[in-house]
């Protein structure tokens, strides 16, 4: 489980830490995009986006 | 140990996160739909007229192969399961059976968990703690909350 070692075991130094506290990176984060997708992988990332769109109209509606 | 592996939303990443996953395509076609995710938002979240969108994410996920559904061997093997999480507690409640709370959710929760684990899938959720309960019964369910996933 690349993603997830990665992220326990990745450490950052921010300016303000000086002690180099360790900072989780996020997995999202370590998740290589690819660099061509198939006609099927576009149909995908096109109909999450269409479903996404819904969530933030019925999120948009309630408030 | 595998270059990537897959991960699985639950319903309350996606009412959560919309933004996020529609804003980065890797998610869209790195993550596992769960068909009983899916049961979840379609059943509480979407209106009639919205359907078809939600369909057709189903349709490609299958079609990719991408899509995780129980069989009868999960639905037998999760019943088992929660009987025993429920008959486990008997002896906290001094030999009475509680009764279970949420009894829909905690079964919609370890069908989740035991198809992502049997497609060697995590699951990405809001509520650790739900799905941490079934770890002692499901030894490789891993799971981990959205703040790890999305930061």
């Amino acid at each position: 489980m690349k993603e997830i070692e990665e992220a326990k075991t990745k450490t950052e130094k921010s300016n303000g830490n000086k002690a180099g506290a360790e900072k989780k990176i996020p997995i999202i984060q370590t998740l290589k995009p690819k660099k061509r997708y198939t006609k099927l992988e576009k149909e995908l990332i096109e109909a999450t986006k269409a479903a996404m769109d819904v969530l933030t109209k019925q999120k948009n509606a309630k408030i | 140990m595998p270059k990537f592996k897959p991960f699985v939303f639950d319903q309350n990443i996606f009412t959560e996160y919309f933004r996020v996953i529609h804003n980065n395509d890797t998610l869209a076609i790195k993550m596992r739909l769960s068909s009983v995710v899916l049961y979840e938002l379609v059943a509480t979240t979407i209106s009639p007229d919205d359907l078809d969108i939600f369909e057709r994410m189903r349709k490609l996920h299958d079609k990719n192969g991408t899509l995780i559904t129980p069989d009868k061997n999960d639905w037998w093997k999760t019943a088992k399961m929660i009987r025993r999480l429920r008959f486990g507690d008997k002896s906290s409640s001094h030999g009475l059976t509680p009764k279970l709370q949420h009894a829909q959710q905690l079964r919609n929760d370890a069908l989740i968990a035991r198809t992502a684990t049997l497609a060697k899938c995590y699951v990405v959720t809001k509520d650790t703690d739900d799905f941490q309960q079934f770890v002692s019964l499901m030894p490789n369910l891993e799971v981990v909350s959205d703040t790890e996933f999305f930061g």
